[in-house]
């Protein structure tokens, strides 16, 4: 879909890295929001997850340049970090240490799912301010 | 170096720091789902030292922590019964620390004068089946990190 509205072969590329760049950043800072007090990380983990979001919408304004196609890689950005958090998450389940994959796999879909909502509206958030940004200049 | 290419380079230099710290998060999260469906404890010793009408019970126990983290015992709770008939409850706050591989946890506790009839009606009868159901709380090094796990345990005595 994506690749219908991006013009070369290269652009592809491009946007392809930078969404998985961008998904596996945000599903880092998901699972440390999911597993908050195994995790290294300091305890700002809602900070540093919208702020990333921010962060990311707004560059993929200054990659996408278009608005339409900006959205769409926003979609996709969250949807891969939606499965690579569930994914993250059930390690322990595939690896066979925790035998209860089912509920641990339905728990990590849930909460993956919670936080890619709740991310998406950032993202757009980042892309809006982008483009008010980009259209004063 | 063009616009996108530096932004995508930025993103790649934090992927890779996300990625350091994703990693060791990872690696304290398989070990607390080991520490956590792993853990065994086995019934190693049970001794009963008559004190005039009561009694005071020792209890060793065998816990086998298969992570690579070092666990530590907050609390032992335990239900007691000899021969089916119940003896004694307890918590006790007990901290020990449980390396990674096998360690013996100590506790005792007194069996006051009424259950004791039940432990010399066991004696009489010949052979007397220890029974405990226990549930000890962990803590694991993951700011105070708390994990119930439990188990039953048998000990006879001829």
């Amino acid at each position: 879909m994506i690749s219908l509205v991006i013009e070369d072969k290269k652009s592809v590329l491009q946007h392809i890295v930078f969404i998985l760049l961008a998904a596996f950043i945000l599903s880092s800072f998901t699972i440390f929001l999911m597993l908050e007090r195994i995790t290294t990380f300091p305890s700002f983990n809602m900070s540093f997850l919208f702020g990333s979001g921010l962060i990311l919408g707004y560059l993929t304004v200054l990659i996408v340049k278009d608005i339409r196609k900006s959205f769409l890689v926003c979609l996709a950005i969250v949807l891969v970090t939606f499965v690579l958090t569930a994914l993250l998450y059930s390690i322990p389940s595939f690896m066979g240490i925790n035998p209860a994959l089912e509920p641990v796999l339905f728990s990590a879909l849930g909460w993956s799912m919670v936080y890619s909502i709740l991310l998406l509206m950032v993202l757009f958030l980042g892309l809006v301010i982008g483009f008010i940004l980009h259209s004063s200049k | 170096m063009k616009r996108e290419n530096a932004i995508l380079l930025l993103l790649l230099f934090w992927a890779l720091i996300s990625g350091g710290f994703l990693y060791t998060t990872l690696v304290r999260y398989v070990q607390a789902a080991e520490a956590s469906h792993g853990m065994e404890y086995e019934l190693i010793g049970l001794e009963l030292k008559e004190k005039g009408n009561q009694g005071e019970l020792t209890v060793r126990l065998k816990c086998i922590n298969p992570s690579s983290v070092v666990l530590r015992t907050f609390q032992i709770r335990y239900l007691l019964y000899v021969n089916g008939r119940f003896i004694k409850s307890d918590a006790l706050y007990h901290t020990q620390t449980l390396p990674p591989g096998e360690t013996v946890v100590q506790f005792s506790g007194d069996i006051h004068q009424y259950p004791m009839e039940y432990v010399y009606e066991a004696r009489e009868f010949g052979k007397m089946i220890w029974m405990m159901e226990l549930e000890i709380v962990l803590e694991l090094p993951f700011k105070g990190l708390r994990l119930n796990t439990s188990t039953v345990e048998y000990w006879v005595m001829e």
